[in-house]
């Protein structure tokens, strides 16, 4: 990584920092200043009541967000002044060139993302399908993909997916459902 | 007393098949994952944790511990046979027990690093049983000021060792302080951060938090790289050799130095095993003779960080117990399994359940023996455990956190709780930002709020009751110290660099 696009980057970082604290910190504020029961609370008798401390973490969550938001905007315009000075294309420019690490990137937030929405979904293909089938349908799949990611060899890849899935969902089976009496 | 309690739970522990199979099967499980890399021994510990909800508590605190003490072990394994410690704490292991596995000399490596892990487990259990109960005591006089300040103070120390920026990690701890008051506020009954949501009313658990956070988001981080492989090793590579006793009798000093080290950092809260394996490794260049053999196979380079790493065991345990402020990630989540029993730790654990607390004792020792012998037995196995392929764990624990988050209290509200915390570890884990700080909001808030409201109760409103205790005061100018420092550090090199400057002649 070069000392520019590693400026780039920790620009970026700390602006997406700060949009996630005051995000998060504005959600909590609006909910806490929605409420009339807690609004309320304040300041009655001896107890400082059930916003008080809410009010003070996202306040004071609000103001460490501006502030690293903040530094991330000065480091940006620092980056372009720089990029500028020695006649390099800025961010915008290299961005529109799809790069190797960029691409790895999109792969990785895409694995993640697909596991992500296929676990939110399982509780209710469980209750549809029953527990054992919901559970081979949902492993089967990613053991064959990432099996394959890693061989190259897509039979052996299906085969061993299909004995592991099926190892898989009946050990989390006997533990839980038999040996737990867990509901599922 | 403690003592009877002691030996009569080891007795009953040690002639229960159910109880001694069960440790059996924590210390296996322990070993395994935290042999494989990146399976950290906070995430084996957080998939497992709803597995000893049906248990009793001291069973499942027992299993806990195995699990516990087994993978700080087993995170040598990888470090010393492929180079990439299994946890953090094995993270100096590898500099040296890499290259006298690289000489033929893998069992013996291991072997000390089981040993020296032994030595050092029973080291940080001694400091453990000697110093809990005193510290217990002088934590029996603070009231609701001083514990607000135990709080504070253990929320900014935690916030301070995570990896990154003091301020971001203090920023992370409060989303865990917010997360910590969801649900009816236990004084007035007001929902907070419902969003009209029935599934948010119950409040978050610390479990759900720690599967999803530990368990889930470290499933997401290394999805995408699970079609590399490791690095394969022959069988013959564990098999049984000669072992030099006398040479690892000779390093008995290593050992101590580490266990002394280990035990006395790990019981900082926050300052964790990678602090103490870092500093036990450096304290025995120093004091070796040949320190030029040091990165290229010294028994004590194995010997002391793996005493260290698992002294600092019993060292941690000693801030939770007492204060009930967890000492780093993993004790947070074994935290959450003594909450789901109802057992609070703090103070009032040691006059209310003090056969909890030799349990817990005695749990630890039983974990340690265990450990020793399953790692002897199974280390001419080590080499196919480290052969799993990474993405078959990945699935088969992504599948165990939302099935384990369901048993929680067979309550779907946790597995989508479980699953936001999933995805946003993996957000964390993007933005560069610590992850441990949110579990330790999530246990601090409670205490923090809880005892600032009474001490303003107590106070008749007033905050002048925080300057009548001279303990509170402390720690809060600690906690105030402890933010500054990042922000005064780069001052005062400056500073000493302008003085260097201004006295050097023209």
């Amino acid at each position: 990584m070069t000392i520019s696009t590693f400026r780039s980057t920790a620009a970026l970082r700390d602006m997406a920092c700060g949009v996630f604290f005051c995000g998060f910190s504005l959600i909590g504020l609006s909910s806490v200043t929605n409420s009339t029961a807690l609004m309320d609370s304040l300041n009655q008798g001896l107890d400082p009541g059930p916003a008080l401390l809410p009010l003070v973490t996202l306040g004071l969550m609000l103001i460490g967000g501006s502030l690293i938001m903040a530094k991330g905007l000065w480091r940006w315009v620092q980056y372009i002044k720089h990029s500028r000075q020695s006649m390099r294309p800025a961010y915008s420019e290299t961005c529109a060139k799809p790069s190797k690490k960029s691409s790895l990137n999109i792969s990785q937030h895409l694995h993640a993302a697909a596991l992500l929405a296929s676990l939110a979904i399982l509780p209710s293909v469980i209750q549809w399908l029953g527990f054992l089938p919901a559970v081979v349908a949902m492993a089967l799949p990613w053991l064959v993909w990432l099996g394959y990611r890693r061989t190259h060899r897509i039979t052996q890849a299906t085969l061993f997916g299909c004995l592991i899935s099926s190892l898989l969902c009946l050990t989390l089976y006997l533990i839980f459902i038999t040996l737990l009496d867990v509901p599922l | 007393m403690l003592i009877e309690s002691f030996i009569t739970t080891l007795i009953s522990t040690l002639l229960s098949p159910w109880g001694l199979s069960l440790a059996a099967l924590g210390a296996l499980l322990g070993i395994i994952l935290g042999a494989l890399p990146g399976v950290s021994s906070t995430m084996a510990l957080a998939i497992l944790l709803p597995l000893s909800f049906s248990m009793d508590a001291h069973l499942a605190i027992l299993f806990l511990l195995c699990v516990f003490v087994a993978s700080v072990y087993g995170g040598s394994i990888s470090a010393i046979l492929i180079n990439i410690p299994g946890t953090p704490g094995a993270i100096v292991t590898q500099l040296d027990g890499h290259p006298m596995a690289k000489a033929g000399k893998a069992r013996e490596a291991l072997t000390y690093a089981l040993i020296a892990s032994t030595v050092g487990g029973a080291f940080g259990l001694g400091l453990l049983v000697i110093t809990a109960p005193l510290l217990a005591n002088v934590a029996m006089s603070f009231r609701s000021p001083e514990f607000a300040a135990v709080a504070v103070f253990g929320l900014v120390l935690l916030a301070y060792a995570s990896p990154g920026t003091t301020v971001r990690g203090l920023l992370v701890g409060a989303i865990g302080l917010i997360c910590g008051m969801v649900g009816f506020d236990t004084l007035t009954d007001v929902p907070r951060f419902t969003f009209d949501t029935s599934a948010l009313q119950g409040g978050i658990e610390l479990v759900p938090l720690c599967v999803g956070l530990f368990g889930l988001g470290e499933v997401l981080k290394h999805l995408h790289a699970s079609n590399q492989t490791a690095p394969a090793i022959s069988m013959a590579a564990t098999q049984r050799t000669r072992l030099k006793v006398r040479t690892l009798i000779k390093s008995w000093k290593s050992m101590l130095r580490g266990s002394l080290i280990g035990a006395f950092v790990g019981a900082i809260p926050a300052a964790g095993s990678a602090i103490a394996v870092a500093i036990a490794y450096a304290q025995e260049v120093r004091f070796s003779k040949h320190p030029e053999q040091f990165g290229q196979g010294a028994i004590e380079g194995v010997v002391a960080p793996e005493a260290a790493n698992s002294s600092s065991i019993g060292g941690t345990l000693i801030p939770m117990m007492t204060l009930g402020v967890p000492g780093d990630a993993i004790t947070a989540v074994l935290m959450g399994s003594l909450l789901i029993h109802g057992l609070r730790p703090g103070p009032m654990l040691f006059s209310e359940n003090p056969e909890f607390v030799s349990s817990i004792y005695a749990g630890f020792l039983i974990a340690l023996l265990l450990t020793l012998i399953i790692g002897i037995l199974l280390m001419r196995w080590l080499p196919l455990i480290l052969r799993i392929p990474s993405h078959i764990l990945l699935i088969g624990i992504a599948l165990l956190c939302v099935v384990g988050a369901y048993a929680i209290r067979n309550s779907m509200a946790d597995v989508y709780i479980m699953l936001f915390f999933g995805a946003l570890g993996y957000l964390l884990h993007l933005l560069s930002l610590p992850s441990a700080p949110l579990a330790f909001g999530l246990i601090l808030g409670p205490l923090l709020e809880e005892n600032l409201r009474r001490s303003l109760i107590l106070g008749r409103g007033s905050w002048d009751i925080f300057l009548h205790s001279p303990i509170a005061m402390g720690l809060f100018a600690l906690s105030a110290f402890a933010i500054a420092l990042p922000l005064l550090a780069p001052l005062w090199v400056r500073l000493k660099s302008d003085i260097q400057r201004f006295k050097t002649p023209f």
